[in-house]
């Protein structure tokens, strides 16, 4: 469950208005790269990961969206605080205004409401993990857009804090995904191929189960606990291969 | 010998169990597969300069100038 | 509104490297230093965070009732852009006033 803190994760003090940008940000608050995308989509994925310090780190950087989203929501409504609906208007505010008047509401800069769609949450770690990484990437590229658009240092501190976060973010999926690997890596040390017919015929190819008790030169003797997957036995087709496991 | 950039995470809860050594890099990388090299600890900033970083590590710091 | 809250921001800065180590030992769970680090700034922000609550009011709800009103409710929350004002012998504050900013009218 979760405790609120009163109290934004980076400060934010927006003192001039301006509803241009406040529709600029609105896609970091409800678009496809936006906080809540990102939020849902970690919190939703780490029911299906196997790995304790893949259920931690989903779980808190998920948290921590959550908090960005609640930046991204502070600097929308300071930045139309005050602001006539004329002006509003002239500024490129107008349609949003005549739906949800100065309310913020999770959709993107075109007005476009926010939707699951955005996200994915698979049993498979390796594939959400890579989902991460992607998403990481795509908002920091929506971070640079947005500081290209904007001039004022109250409005770009923010956006520079959010965009190195997520620098530090992919940075630590990327770990996780290195966890996930390994298991799986000395995992697959021990299966063996269900069929060795067809090998006689081949006489290139390696019987690979002489090869699959490769020792560990780091850990001789490993024992893998993790069941990540039920990995079957390969279908060797009956052309050559490369088998990366020849000595 | 030369020190080894080596992280470790345990199979069990409390860091027990069977130790699973991670690299920085692996050593023998396989294919379809993508790495993001392992972090070792080393100095931080303070709490106010990574603050305003956006990191506490220096060497997570993401230069760009718009 | 230039008058910052000293104390909070102190303890947002402590927050904020604490959420990085966070992050940080879920994948580094067995590092000695990280977790030193991360004990020492948790010291630290236990006492920030009580010196501010007995000054200002909770932060968060679990601390919203050290007085004889229920003090969680109270302004500023964190998009308002009004100061953190001291509590006044513990009762809710009174003649809360928004600095420099013309109220909405639409």
């Amino acid at each position: 469950m979760w405790v609120y803190d009163k109290k934004t994760e980076y400060p934010i003090n927006i003192k001039k208005s301006d509803p241009r940008m406040a529709k600029l940000i609105l896609t970091q608050y409800g678009g496809p790269n936006g906080e809540l995308a990102a939020s849902l989509r970690y919190l939703s994925q780490r029911y299906a990961m196997p790995n304790k310090e893949s259920k931690a780190i989903l779980t808190d950087i998920g948290t921590e969206e959550l908090a960005h989203f609640e930046m991204i929501g502070t600097m929308i409504t300071q930045l139309v605080k005050d602001v006539p609906p004329k002006e509003l208007e002239r500024m490129g505010f107008g349609s949003i205004y005549a739906i949800h008047g100065k309310g913020v509401y999770p959709s993107d800069s075109n007005g476009v409401p926010f939707t699951a769609a955005y996200i994915e949450s698979m049993s498979d770690p390796i594939t959400n993990l890579n989902e991460d990484l992607a998403a990481e990437q795509k908002a920091r590229s929506t971070y640079e857009f947005l500081i290209n658009m904007a001039d004022d240092p109250d409005v770009i501190e923010p956006l520079r804090f959010l965009r190195e976060r997520e620098v530090v973010h992919y940075q630590r999926f990327g770990e996780a995904l290195r966890i996930v690997q390994e298991a799986m890596r000395r995992k697959k040390m021990y299966y063996k191929p269900n069929n060795l017919a067809g090998l006689a015929a081949n006489p290139d190819m390696k019987d690979i189960s002489e090869n699959a008790n490769i020792p560990n030169p780091i850990n001789p003797n490993p024992i893998s606990p993790l069941n990540i997957h039920n990995i079957p036995g390969p279908i060797l087709p009956d052309t050559k291969q490369d088998n990366k496991k020849k000595q | 010998m030369e020190k080894l950039d080596l992280a470790t995470v345990y199979t069990g809860n409390s860091c027990t169990g069977e130790a699973i050594i991670i690299p920085a890099m692996p050593v023998n990388p396989e294919y379809a597969t993508a790495y993001v090299r392992y972090q070792t600890y080393g100095k931080t900033f303070t709490p106010e300069e990574g603050l305003k970083q956006g990191t506490i590590f220096p060497e997570l710091m993401d230069f760009w100038v718009n | 509104m230039d008058g910052k809250n000293e104390l909070l921001e102190q303890i947002r800065a402590t927050d904020f490297a604490l959420i990085e180590l966070n992050l940080f030992l879920d994948t580094h769970p067995s590092d000695e230093n990280a977790l030193k680090d991360f004990r020492m700034l948790a010291e630290t922000r236990e006492k920030l965070y009580k010196q501010f609550t007995q000054k200002y009011g909770p932060l968060q709800a679990a601390d919203g009732a050290t007085s004889d009103c229920w003090l969680w409710i109270n302004d500023p929350w964190p998009w308002d852009q009004m100061k953190w004002e001291e509590l006044k012998g513990g009762m809710a504050n009174v003649g809360l006033r928004q600095e420099n900013r013309v109220s909405d009218q639409y």
